[in-house]
């Protein structure tokens, strides 16, 4: 079968490493752009709109420290999903990946229970309006994440994924670091900054 | 590493349907059919455009007869959003899916099946794009209006909505196509296929791909602001509401956008291939070229620090300080061109002669520039005319030639020369004279596109003359569409000869069309223009 | 050495501090500070991920007394492999995108016909996966499908038909509503005697025939969904109907006269072309004065039709949002 002119590695035959990573970095970039359009609108209002937050707005930021806690502690479960797989222990990969989905899905109820309790709204001040929107993209991003994770988890768990150079271990980590860091922006913006 | 009970190859069998590369075009990850694919969605857009476009101005120019009664303000959003959003990248993206797997020596796409979903995406949100303003109210200006759409009390119509939405969809399919683009060229190249000798083209599109991965979230992020305030009846986009105009400009206004300079930069790549292989010789200077394109990429982003003042002047309406420096790449990438095409003594097929026009249209723009600086005439149908030769114009006859020149790899066949040389008349003489008669009506004052008009003075006849302009773009278009059906009906029977033009690079070492696999023999790679060093193994040495 | 991929990525974030300096200076606007900030960034990220042994751009060495290169060097390997997965999620998403047009719990529609596409797509990349074998598939079949993926489509299908079946019947008048009920009633009858009666069916067949009603009672649902749910109570009054007129900058009238609780339909003309007009109603004069109605701005020379509900009886201005000096007196009068 192999002729004989196939002296060099071949364009596309041979299994090129790190597309996933490299593609999944790039999509992570975009990410952050996405958040520098959300995040510039706010502190742009910040600056310019008086009183800002506008009077009647009470952010609870109680439940917006649990929240970036809950995304602190799945990223370092995460890693260790990854580093478990590395060294090749599948029980504890296991453990991790699922730990992480569970916190990302606390996240994701947080959220939505805390988006449900606000003191303002959309309509009626641009700056419900642009809350609404960092909160509804950021629950967006995080259930993909949890989609990512939850993906990866299964293949785990079916005895995929556990040769030493499996890219999409590493891939879901880097995407859920970008939730984690996504998360802390938004957190700083509305909630430490206001 | 876990033990497989069967070897890797063992499971295409095992899991059953086809083997690879025979699916049916629903199932497909073949990036030549993905690339036939997108490039027609953004034909048939651009038709839809086309033909919307000609009713306004069979509008303008008959005064008082109303073709289109109260939807002229969603028909020009319409005409204005495909051309700059369905059309012109879209179809780039899908040149570039066909082409460039080929000039890098892959037979496949990095992430074959995402490419595949941002094909499905991108058709599916057009089609929702088009029907959006078909069956919606008319909404403002849409993405080239710099003031801001305010939201209507109590939520806008479900059919508004659905045209932020299907805009959206298009813009996520862009930017994962261009993810896959850009990994591809990164990762998929054969072996000795450095980066400095990737073919123009391939370059260009890294580029492009690049920016667009960092622009074009940006202009997702506001449509999200853009959905809600309208969905929920919200106050962002008030006109009270200063912030909300100043964000609006970053991220939803199409000219204070980087996309406005991704409309023309795959064109440059395209432009510089086309010149090098119909002269039979590599570029001049390759490396000046490149560093050009790199720098034209990097420049646009300067389109962000545009502002409301910018908006009426010259050369775009996002011309600012670092901006205006794109003419200097622009430069030498038209000047490297020129140099090799003269002493390469160019052959002029079809695709060259697009090039030579949409060069040409670069520089009747420059020189409407130049009087309108004199003049100080700016903004108005000045503006319109020039947006329609600088930043649609001259891409557009780019495009077209790429076309062209990749012909015989895209349908197995050359399309006709005679066809060829009258869609370039068509759609080279019809911007021109659609740019003329916008300018004319510029320096008489007249703003951008009104729907009735004094027509006692010469303005009618300006107007009438843009009008004119349009019909001819779009004969061109149609005639060249034609002959592109025909040619991808007899694709499947078709081969042409493998080697038309004697290219350099490696597009030109398989059949055409291609097999499934891209290749059935990639050769050796010691130079950016591989196929010159088969030819004359003396040259290779000094590669 | 960074590759050329990544001196271009370089470049961008060099550029793009620089700007963000300048912009501050010259222009300190945060929304646009904050772009070019966050695109150092980002790029920066992408020089790491794109530079040294991330993307090889090595060439192999070639020696000056190498023989010529060979036409057939080597090969492509096997093209990639399709699957129908991607057209399925995209359409998933074509309808998401309806739905999030639409508003409302319809939404939820589109996000399990694109969870149900992701998962389709997951499945396919796993069977292809190396150590996939029959007797893993029998397994997972067994712990996921039966007990878990089974009900809850099960439950999904009956939610998705419950939702679908009941914006139709919302959205049309109350006879055909019955009419319709009873004809899809019937369809489902006819075709499952006709498949029962069939001593074999193919299950493309029936495949094919479940896609299609699936295709069409979702797409007819939706359709219904944004055609809205029709009248309950039909309107007492006709409503007033105000002809207004924008033109040179100015209303055609200063003074509009309607009745408390109606329904006003203003059929508003602007006239002037190219400019932005619309008409909103306040309380009050001031700066503070709260909107009763705001009706979209839009360039003329166009015609829009704004209807609302009279406010309670009073003296309200209507005034262009976009032109202070255009203004009049709305007076509601007691019904």
């Amino acid at each position: 079968m192999a002729s004989p002119t196939l002296a060099l590695t071949a364009g596309g035959g041979a299994k090129r490493r790190g597309v996933l990573t490299l593609a999944m970095v790039f999509a992570v970039c975009g990410g952050a752009m996405l958040f520098a359009a959300l995040l510039g609108a706010y502190l742009h209002m910040r600056r310019i709109v008086n009183p800002f937050p506008p009077k009647g707005v009470h952010i609870d930021e109680y439940w917006g420290n649990v929240m970036v806690g809950t995304m602190l502690m799945a990223s370092a479960t995460v890693e260790w999903g990854c580093s478990a797989l590395r060294r090749g222990q599948r029980k504890e990969a296991l453990a991790g990946f699922g730990v992480t989905l569970g916190l990302g899905l606390a996240f994701l109820n947080l959220l939505s229970f805390t988006s449900g309790h606000t003191s303002f709204d959309a309509v009626s001040h641009p700056y419900g309006l642009v809350v609404t929107a960092l909160v509804m993209t950021l629950g967006i991003v995080v259930g993909i994440g949890v989609a990512i994770v939850a993906l990866t988890l299964f293949r785990v768990a079916g005895r995929q994924l556990l040769e030493p150079d499996a890219e999409q271990p590493r891939a879901s980590a880097i995407y859920w670091h970008f939730t984690t860091i996504a998360a802390l922006a938004v957190w700083y913006t509305v909630i430490v900054l206001k | 590493m876990t033990i497989t009970e069967s070897p890797p190859d063992a499971p295409s069998a095992s899991a059953g349907g086809r083997p690879p590369g025979t699916e049916s075009l629903a199932a497909t990850a073949d990036h030549k059919y993905l690339g036939l694919l997108f490039l027609g969605g953004a034909f048939l857009f651009l038709i839809a455009a086309g033909v919307v476009g000609m009713v306004l101005r069979a509008e303008l120019v008959s005064e008082g007869v109303s073709v289109v009664d109260g939807k002229y303000g969603r028909l020009f959003s319409l005409h204005a959003t495909v051309g700059a959003l369905l059309f012109l990248p879209a179809a780039w993206i899908g040149l570039a899916t066909y082409v460039v797997p080929l000039q890098l020596g892959a037979g496949r796409l990095a992430l074959a099946r995402l490419h595949a979903f941002a094909t499905w995406v991108y058709l599916t949100g057009g089609l929702l794009l088009v029907a959006a303003y078909i069956l919606g109210p008319p909404q403002g200006l849409g993405i080239v209006s710099a003031t801001p759409v305010a939201a209507p009390k109590g939520g806008a119509t479900h059919a508004d909505a659905l045209a932020i939405v299907a805009m959206a969809m298009v813009s996520v399919a862009m930017v994962l196509a261009s993810i896959d683009l850009a990994v591809t060229v990164l990762k998929m190249r054969t072996e000795g296929l450095t980066l400095r000798r990737v073919p123009m083209f391939s370059w260009a599109m890294l580029v492009s791909s690049l920016v667009t991965i960092f622009a074009t979230p940006v202009f997702v992020g506001g449509l999200v602001l853009f959905y809600l305030d309208q969905r929920l009846g919200g106050t962002f986009f008030r006109v009270d509401n200063t912030a909300g105009h100043t964000v609006w400009l970053h991220t939803v206004w199409l000219y204070g956008r980087p996309e406005i300079y991704l409309l023309l930069l795959p064109g440059l790549g395209a432009a510089c291939d086309i010149v090098a292989t119909h002269a039979r010789r590599p570029l001049l200077n390759r490396s000046a070229v490149r560093t050009s394109v790199a720098a034209f990429g990097v420049l646009a982003f300067g389109s962000w620090a545009a502002s409301a003042k910018m908006a009426g002047a010259l050369v775009l309406p996002t011309f600012n300080l670092v901006t205006s420096l794109v003419l200097i790449p622009l430069g030498v990438v038209v000047l490297v061109c020129l140099a090799t095409a003269v002493l390469g003594h160019v052959r002029l097929h079809p695709s060259v002669l697009f090039v030579i026009g949409g060069v040409g249209l670069l520089a009747v723009g420059a020189l409407h520039a130049l009087i309108a600086a004199v003049a100080g005439v700016h903004g108005g149908a000045w503006t319109t005319g020039h947006l329609h030769t600088v930043a649609f114009g001259a891409p557009t006859l780019l495009l077209l030639g790429g076309l062209y020149h990749w012909a015989p790899k895209l349908f197995g066949r050359e399309l006709s020369a005679g066809i060829g040389r009258l869609a370039f008349l068509g759609t080279f003489g019809g911007f021109f004279l659609m740019g003329l008669g916008s300018y004319l009506l510029g320096y008489d004052g007249a703003p951008a596109h009104v729907r009735d008009f004094d027509f006692s003075s010469s303005t009618g006849t300006y107007s009438l003359l843009a009008a004119l302009g349009a019909v001819v773009v779009l004969v061109g278009v149609l005639a060249m569409v034609a002959d592109m059906l025909t040619a991808v009906v007899g694709r499947g029977t078709a081969s042409g000869p493998d080697d038309p033009y004697e290219g350099l690079t490696l597009e030109w070492a398989t059949s055409s069309p291609p097999p499934a696999a891209g290749f059935d023999a990639v050769p050796e790679v010691r130079s950016p223009h591989p196929l010159l060093d088969l030819r004359a193994p003396k040259e290779a040495s000094r590669g | 050495m960074l590759n050329p991929a990544a001196k271009f990525l370089l470049a961008v974030t060099l550029g793009a501090m620089g700007v963000a300096v300048a912009y501050q200076l010259a222009v300190d606007e945060r929304a646009g500070l904050v772009l070019f900030v966050v695109l150092a960034g980002a790029a920066f990220a992408a020089v790491i991920a794109t530079a040294g042994a991330n993307v090889p751009d090595q060439a192999p060495f070639v020696p000056k007394d190498a023989p010529p290169p060979e036409r057939r060097a080597t090969t492509t390997g096997a093209p990639a492999r399709g699957s129908g997965w991607p057209l399925v999620a995209a359409l998933a998403v074509g309808v998401l995108a309806c739905t999030a047009a639409v508003g409302g719990p319809v939404v939820w529609i589109g996000v399990v016909l694109l969870v149900v596409a992701v998962a389709g797509w997951f499945g396919k990349a796993w069977s292809e996966d190396p150590s996939w074998t029959p007797h893993l598939s029998e397994r997972a079949r067994l712990r996921l499908l039966i007990p878990l993926a089974l009900p809850v489509g099960l439950f999904l299908m009956v939610a998705t038909i419950a939702i679908c079946v009941s914006r139709i019947l919302l959205a049309v008048s109350k006879d055909s509503s019955v009419v319709l009920a009873m004809a899809v009633a019937i369809t489902i009858l006819v075709t499952c005697s006709i498949l029962a009666t069939r001593p074999r069916v193919t299950s493309a067949a029936v495949i094919g025939v479940a896609v299609l009603a699936v295709a069409s009672l979702v797409g007819v649902g939706i359709t219904g969904a944004v055609a809205g749910e029709r009248q309950f109570h039909p309107e007492e009054s006709e409503g007033t109907k105000v002809d207004l007129e924008a033109k040179n900058i100015k209303y055609s009238t200063d003074q509009i006269r309607v009745r408390a609780g109606e329904k006003v339909e203003i059929h508003f003309h602007n006239a002037d072309v190219g400019t932005y007009h619309n008409m909103a109603i306040y309380e009050g004069d001031g700066a503070d004065a709260a909107p009763v109605f705001n009706g979209a701005g839009f360039p003329g020379d166009n015609l829009r039709l704004y209807s609302f509900e009279a406010p309670p009886p009073g003296a309200y201005v209507f005034v262009c949002d976009f032109h202070a000096n255009m203004k009049g007196q709305l007076i509601v009068e007691q019904k």
